[in-house]
Formats: C-alpha cells, sequence, structure tokens
C-alpha cells in the first residue's frame, strides 16, 4: 500500500519535471506560467501522498498553504500579464 | 477481505488519477498553443488531482487527514478551472492570438 | 456573503482543522476568525449583487456534483487527444452571449464551460462570453445552453 503511494510520488515528480521542460522552453510568458501552475497541482498532490506514506498529518497542512498559494500565483501573475500592474483597478488605466 | 477491495479500489483511483496527469503532461508538451495547452492542464490536472485525493482519502481512513484532504479536493476543483481561465484572459488580453490550423498546415 | 456567516464558516473550519477544544486553541480561533471575516467580508461584498442564500448554495454543490459527468468525459477526451500519433484539431475562438445577469451566476458559467468538453473560456466581459474550442463542433452544447439552463433555474428563478 505504502509502495502504492510512494510509486504515485515518483511518477509525478518525473511528470513535474517534464512540465518544466514546457516552462523553460516557453515560447510565451503565459504558457510558462501555464507550466508553473500544472507542477503547483502536481506539488499539492505529492505533498498529500507523502503525508499519509510518513503519517505526517502537518504535511498536509502544508499542501492546503501551497494549494492556495499557488492558485494566488497563478491570479496574481495573470493579473500582471493582462494589465501590466499588480495595483489599482482595471479602469483606472 | 473489504480492506483488501476497498485498497484495490483505491488503488485503481490513484493509477486513473496518474494517467490523467500525465495525459496533461504531453498535452502540455505536445499540442500546438498556448489556449490548447490550457484545454488539456487545466481539465486534467483537476481530474487527476481529485481521483488522486479521492484515493488516499480512501487509505487515510476517517482521521484527521480525511478532512483536509476534503477541503483540498474542493480547493482544487474551485480553483483549477479559476486559474485556467486567469490565465486564458491574460494571456488573451495581452495579444496573443491562437493558433489555427490554416496558418499552419501540419501540427508540430 | 455576510460577514457573521464568514466568521462562523471560518472558526468551524478552524475547529475541525485543529480537532481540539483547548481553552487557548478556541480563542486564537475566535480572534483569527473574526479577524480575517472582517477584513475579508469588505473584499467579497459585491454592491451589485445579493449574497448566496443556504438553499442556492445547496443548489450549487448539486450542480457541481451533476457537473462531474461532464468533466470526466472532458478529461478523457484530452487524453485520447494527446495520446493520438498526429494530433487532430482544428481550435476556432467563438463568441457567444449569455442570458444570466447574476455575476455570480455568469462566472459559475464560465468555469462550467472551461470544465466542459473541448470548450475553454477565454474572457468573461458583461454578457460577453470568448470561448476557445478545440475543434467548431464542441461549441454546439454552449448555443444549446444545457448548463445555463441550469444555472438559471438555480439562481435566477424569476427571470
Amino acid at each position: 500500500m505504502s509502495g502504492l503511494l510512494w510509486g504515485a510520488v515518483l511518477f509525478l515528480l518525473v511528470n513535474a519535471f517534464a512540465c518544466l521542460g514546457r516552462a523553460i522552453l516557453g515560447p510565451t510568458l503565459p504558457d510558462r506560467v501555464t507550466a508553473a501552475n500544472v507542477i503547483g497541482t502536481k506539488t499539492v498532490v505529492v505533498l498529500v501522498l507523502l503525508g499519509v506514506a510518513l503519517n505526517q498529518v502537518i504535511w498536509l497542512d502544508v499542501a492546503l498553504v501551497y494549494g492556495l498559494l499557488s492558485l494566488t500565483v497563478s491570479l496574481v501573475v495573470g493579473r500582471l500579464i493582462e494589465t501590466g500592474r499588480l495595483k489599482g483597478l482595471e479602469e483606472e488605466s | 477481505m473489504s480492506e483488501l477491495l476497498l485498497t484495490t479500489f483505491a488503488a485503481v483511483l490513484i493509477a486513473a488519477g496518474c494517467l490523467f496527469f500525465l495525459a496533461g503532461t504531453i498535452g502540455l508538451l505536445r499540442l500546438p498553443d498556448f489556449y490548447c495547452r490550457l484545454h488539456a492542464t487545466t481539465k486534467c490536472d483537476a481530474v487527476g488531482a481529485v481521483l488522486i485525493l479521492l484515493g488516499v482519502a480512501l487509505i487515510a481512513g476517517a482521521d484527521t487527514q480525511t478532512v483536509r484532504i476534503v477541503a483540498l479536493i474542493a480547493l482544487i476543483a474551485i480553483s483549477s478551472p479559476t486559474a485556467g481561465h486567469a490565465l486564458a484572459r491574460a494571456g488573451w488580453h495581452a495579444g496573443h492570438r491562437p493558433w489555427t490550423r490554416e496558418e499552419n498546415d501540419e501540427p508540430e | 456573503m455576510r460577514p457573521i456567516s464568514l466568521i462562523a464558516g471560518l472558526f468551524g473550519f478552524w475547529l475541525v482543522l485543529t480537532a481540539g477544544l483547548g481553552p487557548w486553541s478556541v480563542v486564537l480561533g475566535l480572534f483569527l476568525a473574526g479577524g480575517i471575516g472582517v477584513a475579508a467580508a469588505r473584499l467579497l461584498a459585491d454592491p451589485g449583487d445579493r449574497p448566496l442564500s443556504a438553499g442556492e448554495l445547496v443548489g450549487l454543490t448539486g450542480y457541481m456534483f451533476r457537473l462531474v459527468g461532464f468533466i470526466l468525459p472532458a478529461a478523457w477526451q484530452v487524453v485520447r487527444l494527446v495520446m493520438h500519433r498526429r494530433i487532430d484539431i482544428d481550435p476556432v475562438v467563438i463568441e457567444h452571449r449569455t442570458r444570466l445577469r447574476r455575476p455570480f451566476a455568469r462566472v459559475a458559467l464560465a468555469n462550467s464551460i472551461t470544465l466542459t468538453p473541448g470548450t475553454h473560456c477565454v474572457d468573461l466581459d458583461g454578457d460577453q462570453l470568448t470561448i476557445h474550442c478545440l475543434e467548431p463542433r464542441f461549441a454546439e452544447p454552449i448555443f444549446e445552453g444545457i448548463l445555463e439552463e441550469r444555472l438559471a433555474r438555480l439562481l435566477e428563478p424569476k427571470s
């Protein structure tokens, strides 16, 4: 059973590195952010798998916070690409 | 016996989730442009993550861990399309034109 | 969402996560939930929209479960697409005007469209949806408006 969890962890890590290839290749900025977002989702799942495999509940808390931060990063960087800035309302520009 | 059944079911869920993650990765690498890649990643990541987390929740059983896993499933199910939408909109407003078949005879 | 229900929800989540009822845990939880609730209520309040009622929240949860019937085929379709030796797609961008009025309903529709097969919502501006489709035929269910119908029944009963 724990072998199953470790296998999934290994598989997802290999996947995450493949996604890193897209982050490096680009070619556009949204491509790279998409790749980063995908790696973030994989990281959350890997954290949960490791938390259950090692019986460490705190890893799941880390996964929760990581998931929220990953979403925030995507929203903020998306906004930065879209408007070119981080603060203020869209209507002001 | 029922425990064996539960573990098998969890294994199937986790394996299916891994398959969807793999499809998301391949899509991210193979599809021709940013919008098509988002198609692959938003759907496959949401489904893959939810399936794997469901499988893990079955293995963890009724525990303090399960509550967190259920919260994570809700978080991913909502955040994945939201992030995908935010990125697509960002690319759209930044002026990235979508790939079309007419302009490029062969997909890469 | 009203601040008081937000604070109650946050405090409930705190109790579930800490799984402890020690005095310090409860005091700290109340303090944090109150602080975050007051700070966030201002951000979550939308002056152009009434808050979601409890019944609508339950209806939306049911809607999300029924949406699974769309999401699984969508993901499976991507699996088949990318495993193919030659990727055969003909992407188009379409525009669709939604008849949904509430901002919340429109956002829910946009997210649902993203999760249905072959379509990905690109932009939402007023009632105008811009949708990227992998193939023109995937746009048909959107024009038929099955999901739109369900959301309208759930969130806009009168109109």
